[in-house]
């Protein structure tokens, strides 16, 4: 190869240098934001994922345990119903219990898909009926998943 | 002269290889080290998380097993036979202990149901083995959800739950 020729490939070679060289560290500062964001993203979303559930479940002990505590009361005193109704209004600061009363029977609410019945005749107690709570599985409802995997996210 | 272009061009063309598959791992590298980051991160709140919410799910289940006894036995029990009853079909034996003392009077007994040294209720019954009341006092103003120790920027929002 005659050396003109092998001047004017190196002088190419040199600017392909060169000119990757720049484009290396023009890219490098976007892909460590880059890489930077998708992690924050990439975390927070796991954690968010799991503070949901971690507060749903903190959600549900206060309402359990306010619904156990009144079924109780009642149960063990006798409560009337307008004994239940002081005790859900003392109680029940946050307003979560919902009671609802039709007819002879006051529901409250432990839930989704989960009622205590507190049923009265002429006002006195007659019965309780608390199967869907006692039923209540929190393991089924309360689980965290394990993380998803890492997606880059390029903007 | 020529042998030294040569030599450069060489140099240079073994540098154009070498700098383009840097080019091209660059990416690689920095996306590697975020998930690497990420999974560290994600992996240790996973712990952390499952523990407590598993904790606070036996908790819940436990207990909810002492309240129904508590309160089927207001409801269904008259004698210490008649709670014994309920207890053995309500309480898995190998979760719950049941311990019976003298009442502080001297006179009736006392019957401990428990699953843990916090969690219990305590069903008294008097002399005649008639069921007097059930305590479930422990029941109420234990069930404290503890904090997560290291909380992430993202966790602002997780409340703790104070009983």
């Amino acid at each position: 190869m005659d050396s003109k020729k092998m001047k004017i490939i190196l002088a190419v070679s040199v600017a392909v240098n060169v000119a990757l060289l720049v484009i290396m560290f023009a890219l490098k500062d976007g892909y460590a934001e880059q890489a930077q964001a998708s992690y924050k993203v990439a975390t927070k979303a796991y954690t968010d994922q799991v503070a949901k559930t971690v507060n749903a479940q903190n959600d549900f002990i206060k309402r359990g345990n306010l619904v156990w505590q009144l079924t109780f009361e009642v149960t063990s005193q006798n409560l009337s119903k307008s004994a239940l109704d002081a005790r859900i209004a003392a109680l029940d600061e946050g307003k979560i219990l919902d009671p609802q009363t039709s007819g002879d029977v006051t529901t409250i609410s432990c839930g989704e898909k989960c009622k205590v019945s507190f049923t009265f005749k002429n006002g006195k107690f007659v019965a309780a009926d608390y199967q869907e709570l006692v039923a209540l599985s929190p393991s089924a409802t309360f689980k965290v998943e394990a993380p998803a995997p890492f997606s880059f996210s390029e903007k | 002269m020529a042998s030294k272009i040569k030599v450069f061009t060489i140099a240079s063309l073994a540098l154009n290889v070498a700098v383009a598959s840097l080019l091209g791992m660059q990416k690689g590298n920095y996306v590697s080290q975020a998930k690497e980051a990420y999974e560290k991160k994600a992996d240790a709140y996973y712990k952390q998380a499952k523990n407590i919410i598993d904790g606070q799910n036996s908790v819940i289940e436990n207990n909810a097993v002492l309240w129904n006894l508590a309160c089927s036995a207001n409801l269904q029990a008259s004698s210490s036979k008649e709670f014994a009853i309920l207890e053995k079909r309500i309480v898995n034996p190998s979760i719950f202990s049941s311990k019976v003392t003298g009442s502080p009077d001297g006179k009736g007994k006392l019957r401990t149901v428990s699953w843990n040294s916090d969690y219990y209720i305590v069903a008294s019954f008097d002399k005649s083995n008639k069921l007097v009341g059930v305590n479930a006092d422990a029941l109420l103003g234990n069930a404290e959800a503890p904090a997560l120790s290291e909380e992430p920027e993202a966790t602002d929002d997780v409340e703790e739950t104070v009983e």
